[in-house]
């Protein structure tokens, strides 16, 4: 009968578990981001050095490119912080999900030891709920005050609170992974724009003459640092929706009136 | 799970739990005991968070959570108190005594509530329940078997709450509440304080200050309560035991 909310626990701690994903695959991204910053510094240093005005439209790509992985970094860090704080939001649902599964189960022992012969056939019907939503438990609480079974009031109580507040602490979770997206479209934004400027890049250096050759291998570079940021990006994206997903189905299943 | 009346006399009572016939194998059984006293509770040893349900729900037969006044804790274990976060939840106001040893360390037990434990002195105190303020003694039980461990004395029904102190580890056959036969009895408890009581001074003070006592009943939190002839034959039993030895 409580299976449900076994399972309901079973997905908060695998958003517990997104949580550490998020974070363990966000944090490298600062490091790219640096990686970045330094080639397209190494950039202006070199388009610098050219003769006359093949160097101008360089020193200004690079120079435009360094200054976007700066926002990388704040990005990072705040979507660091959502993981840390939905970690605390999916560690007090556990609690809470753990206090409203005790405190039910006590419902259930008190029905079964408190109720009269007559009152069973009503209890039986309710065998098949699965205790996830307030009609369910709002049933059996009736039931129980109906047959003044002592201390139903008080417990019934209790849990319809607790799994309200399973409910709120779900909607925060939700909230908290639309904020991540929110910063995970950001950082895919920089990202975009750092591909055109790099592709940018590349198109001018084709123009340069033969002997400045070293560009070739610049931008290359530049490339596949950016191959590495998408490529965790895409991951981080993925490993977002799974929490999103998770958080949704406990949030269609748990269901209070708050 | 089942309970039953210890003592009752001029609005003063004694309520015993246990022998919980739902409770899983792996769950060690426990008794917890309720002094009731001019309808106000005092849950002695209130139990592990496993069985909660079931002793929330026995105890509501004989009174409502609204009436439970404190919690007592003679130690630290978890089949003792690991349940003080849904007390606490169901029963906001309510006070829970335990050692001052262990308070910091019952705070892991809280499920990310506030668990303000009211730290009990080494050399214990006085509680008063209900409105006729009857007293009872938490009495020192250091290394008996927690180094941080109290007995719990009421004068007005002469019964010791001991904790585990005297605790049997009983077969499914044996659910008696109270001990039928005491050399047999002996068997169901000579391995758990062998093995759980580590200072034989120390049980044999404790030994020395129950018997000036002169209590009715002895009440543990495992197996079955001591009363009539065979609490001076535990004494005994206690004060020559050769514990805190093991060989290996």
């Amino acid at each position: 009968m409580l299976d449900a909310l076994f399972d309901c626990n079973r997905k908060v701690n695998l958003v517990f578990g997104v949580c550490v994903d998020v974070q363990n695959v966000a944090a490298p991204l600062a490091g790219a981001s640096f990686n970045i910053e330094l080639l397209a510094h190494n950039g202006v240093v070199r388009a610098a050095q050219l003769d006359g005005i093949a160097g101008r439209p360089l020193i200004a790509l690079t120079e435009f490119l360094s200054t976007l992985p700066k926002k990388i970094g704040p990005a990072v860090k705040e979507i660091e912080q959502l993981c840390r704080r939905l970690a605390r939001v999916t560690a007090d649902s556990t609690n809470r999900i753990r206090v409203y599964y005790l405190l039910t189960r006590a419902l259930l022992r008190m029905a079964e030891s408190g109720l009269p012969e007559e009152a069973r056939v009503r209890l039986q019907a309710l065998a098949n709920s699965d205790f996830t939503t307030d009609r369910d438990l709002e049933r059996l609480v009736q039931l129980l005050e109906e047959h003044h079974v002592r201390g139903a009031a008080v417990v019934g109580a209790r849990c319809q609170a607790t799994l309200r507040e399973v409910s709120q602490r779900i909607d925060e979770a939700r909230q908290i992974f639309a904020d991540i997206d929110e910063r995970l479209q950001e950082l895919k934004t920089i990202a975009r724009s750092s591909r055109y400027l790099a592709s940018c890049l590349r198109i001018e250096v084709a123009h340069l003459p033969k002997e400045s050759d070293g560009f070739g291998s610049f931008t290359a570079e530049i490339g596949s640092t950016l191959d590495l940021l998408e490529e965790r990006l895409a991951e981080l994206q993925r490993i977002e929706t799974r929490g999103e997903v998770l958080v949704r189905d406990l949030a269609e299943r748990i269901d209070s009136h708050a | 799970m089942r309970s039953e009346t210890l003592f009752d006399e001029d609005g003063h009572r004694w309520l015993a739990f246990g022998r919980d016939p739902n409770k899983r194998d792996s769950v060690i059984d426990t008794n917890e005991y309720v002094i009731l006293s001019d309808g106000k509770a005092l849950i002695l040893d209130p139990g592990g968070i496993e069985v909660f349900p079931e002793v929330l729900s026995a105890m509501t037969r004989h009174f409502d959570t609204h009436q439970i006044e404190a919690l007592f804790a003679s130690h630290q274990d978890p089949d003792i108190i690991s349940s003080l976060p849904m007390w606490l939840d169901l029963c906001p106001g309510v006070k829970a005594y335990a050692s001052w040893l262990w308070r910091s360390f019952l705070a892991h037990f809280a499920m990310g509530r506030d668990a303000d434990i009211l730290p009990v002195p080494d050399e214990g105190m006085t509680l008063t329940i209900g409105p006729k303020k009857r007293r009872v003694e938490l009495i020192p039980a250091h290394y008996c078997h927690s180094s941080g461990n109290f007995s719990v004395w009421d004068p007005t029904a002469k019964i010791l709450f001991s904790g585990d102190i005297g605790a049997a580890l009983l077969p499914d056959h044996e659910y008696n509440f109270y001990v039928e036969d005491f050399a047999k009895h002996v068997e169901y408890m000579r391995g758990f304080h062998l093995r759980w009581m580590p200072s034989r001074p120390a049980l044999q003070s404790w030994v020395k200050k129950v018997r000036a006592l002169q209590p009715n009943m002895i009440c543990p939190q495992h197996g079955a309560i001591f009363r009539g002839e065979d609490v001076g034959r535990f004494l005994d039993w206690l004060d020559t035991l050769e514990v805190g030895q093991i060989h290996w």
